[in-house]
């Protein structure tokens, strides 16, 4: 398991600088330059050109991508060009936010759409399957900002239970906290559970139909022992990746969501940045997206290794 | 070898089996008016091509047919009515009373859980055995499927296993709660020649040591020939002939019988080259209203628009044929 999980920590590597030096260029060769958005347009050229020396943007890339690199080495990300605050600081006030949201919708979402996916499958093409794959199909096809505007109207606007938008701090107390972040939790974590119904739904019928499971029906096992110690422990693989991708996605920040509700998170934090062309916060953040995606993958096959002894062997074995 | 009669009380009764196949929304026969008896210490066969219905008769008497097929007909286990049981009851019975050996041992036991929860789970559920027990007991079957006392194959995973040992797991997993019956369905198709006769050998061993009944499943006249006692060969969904093994192989009456013989490669025999039986089986839904077999058949027959019997003949011999062949055949 370590050999595995050190094999596993290596190939992360690439990963992650790969699309740092893919950013940095795309960054650069977009149209808009930092110095002339900070100055208005107005600025004389003079001083558009001064600021960008200053900035180092005159430098050639590779050399600004070595001086990113070695201001990363010191653990710092460089300060915004237009929050004039090190970016790292930035982040850390915005990311809790968007983990939050994510961690919440995580939930729903899976907990809805991997029992929903159950029942339909056990209960395979009775109504209740065929009712659930019509609403998870509506789902799937919905844009959550559009359950987002569905959900205000009736929930904030008609009865009144939540805010419309807006953004309360835990330590200002939990529920007025859980209530600002149940609509747009709702709006993500319902949508994502169309995906993970899906999943689960095929994966358990997939599994339904392997030998195994007939032995074990032939074997004379009572259908719970069947379900449960033979069925979800196979069909849960697939699943847990398609949770761990979604989960991963909702880290990077609903740039569209956080906007809807004004929830101060991350994806409204980079829409701001590449709007402004804050290099250094766009690099940052993304970085920091990276890093998140590339991690809740290693955490992903971590819990594969754990589950099915073949890849935990089948590796070690080479 | 000694003869059972049909009218004695058999161990396993099946009487007038149909099985029907949804397919493109509308049932197809696919299993007609299949009967059969096994007895205790008894190992007959059921032979036939792939798609004849042979494992869907199998899966009929064990009650696990597909939620696409319907049945009608009776399967008796000592006397006891098993299609009108309820489905607890009905499972009970596929646990404790009849063993099922699958055709591929690999796929058949699950890969992630380890031999050892496999092997012992059914005796925790059915005969009510603690972990500790359980264990014991499943050290004991797996001495009883001769695998080697030395291997510590109960934290070991199916991919560990070749396929020998583990459809001897497979049958430990059958015998482990004491039924009464088993059936296997092509248990060694997917295995080795050596490893076939070792596990044929073994079921054998089995039904005399525990003086069960054993049904056994096979495309391969020459392996039934000889590991059963008495065999029905089955065409197009119908038993065709059924016999004393020893008479059905040396004296066959039916035509697709004496075809079946001819693929059979023998030792020692030299041959020019072994015969195929021309033709294909009739489809499912176009299933001739005469007799099945009459489009590949080598016999000269007038009648064969019309759709035979399974008549006696000598030595409690059935053949549904028209034309039965060699001198055993009564008209």
């Amino acid at each position: 398991m370590l050999y595995y999980l050190g094999r596993r920590l290596v190939a992360l590597l690439p990963t992650i600088i790969v699309p740092m030096i893919l950013l940095f260029v795309l960054l650069r060769m977009a149209p808009g330059n930092p110095a002339y958005l900070m100055l208005g347009d107005e600025a004389p050229i003079e001083a558009v050109e001064a600021l960008t020396r200053q900035l180092g943007l005159d430098q050639p890339l590779p050399l600004q991508f070595v001086a990113w690199l070695r201001q990363l080495a010191t653990f710092s990300l460089g300060d915004s060009l237009f929050l004039h605050a090190p970016v790292t600081e930035v982040l850390a006030k915005r990311i809790p936010v968007t983990l939050e949201l994510s961690v919440m919708s995580l939930i729903i979402s899976g907990v809805v759409g991997a029992l929903a996916g159950a029942i339909a499958a056990v209960k395979h093409q009775s109504i209740a399957d065929r009712g659930l794959v019509l609403v998870f199909a509506i789902g799937r096809a919905v844009p959550n900002f559009w359950l987002a505007l569905l959900l205000v109207t009736i929930l904030a606007v008609q009865v009144r239970w939540f805010p419309v938008l807006g953004y309360t701090p835990h330590d200002e107390g939990f529920l007025p906290w859980l209530r600002s972040m149940a609509l747009p939790a709702l709006s993500l974590g319902l949508v994502q559970a169309a995906t993970i119904f899906r999943f689960t739904r095929a994966s358990l019928l997939d599994v339904m139909n392997e030998s195994y499971v007939q032995t074990a029906r032939a074997l004379g096992l009572p259908e719970r022992i069947v379900i449960f110690r033979y069925v979800f422990r196979m069909a849960a693989l697939p699943v847990l990746t398609v949770m761990g991708l979604t989960f991963a996605y909702a880290l990077g920040g609903t740039a569209v969501l956080e906007t809807m509700f004004s929830l101060p998170g991350l994806g409204q934090l980079l829409l701001a940045a590449a709007i402004r062309r804050d290099y250094p916060l766009i690099q940052g953040a993304i970085l920091y997206v990276a890093l998140t995606f590339v991690f809740v993958n290693l955490g992903i096959d971590l819990l594969y290794a754990a589950l099915d002894p073949r890849i935990r062997q089948g590796r070690a074995d080479q | 070898m000694t003869d059972f009669p049909e009218s004695s009380i058999a161990l396993l009764t099946v009487s007038g089996l149909s099985i029907d196949l949804r397919l493109a929304g509308r049932w197809v026969p696919v299993v007609t008016d299949v009967s059969f008896s096994v007895h205790r210490r008894e190992a007959f066969a059921l032979v036939g091509e792939s798609g004849c219905g042979k494992t869907l008769t199998a899966l009929a008497v064990i009650g696990l047919l597909p939620s696409v097929a319907r049945m009608r007909g009776s399967v008796k286990l000592d006397g006891r009515e098993l299609t009108t049981l309820q489905a607890r009851a009905r499972r009970k019975v596929a646990g404790r009373e009849i063993g099922f050996i699958f055709q591929e041992p690999q796929s058949a036991l699950h890969p992630v859980l380890t031999i050892g929860e496999q092997l012992t789970r059914p005796m925790r559920v059915h005969l009510g055995l603690s972990r500790q027990a359980a264990i014991k007991r499943a050290k004991d079957l797996l001495e009883q499927v001769q695998i080697p006392k030395g291997r510590r194959i109960f934290q070991e995973y199916p991919h560990h296993l070749s396929g020998g040992m583990s459809q001897r797991v497979v049958i430990a997993m059958a015998i482990s709660c004491n039924p009464r019956f088993l059936i296997a369905d092509e248990p060694t198709t997917a295995l080795d020649a050596t490893v076939q006769e070792q596990i044929l050998d073994l079921l054998l061993g089995l039904r005399r040591d525990l003086g069960i009944g054993l049904l056994l499943i096979s495309h391969n006249l020459g392996l039934v020939a000889q590991y059963s006692d008495r065999a029905a060969v089955m065409y197009a969904g119908e038993i065709v002939e059924a016999d004393q093994t020893r008479r059905l192989v040396s004296q066959p009456l039916h035509p697709y019988t004496i075809g079946l013989l001819r693929a059979v490669p023998h030792l020692g025999q030299k041959v020019e080259r072994l015969q195929a039986i021309p033709g294909y089986v009739p489809a499912v839904e176009e299933m001739p209203v005469g007799c099945r077999f009459a489009e590949r058949c080598t016999v000269m027959c007038e009648k064969a628009s019309n759709h035979p019997d399974l008549r006696p003949h000598a030595d409690g011999a059935r053949a549904r044929c028209w034309v039965p062949q060699g001198d055993r055949a009564t008209s």
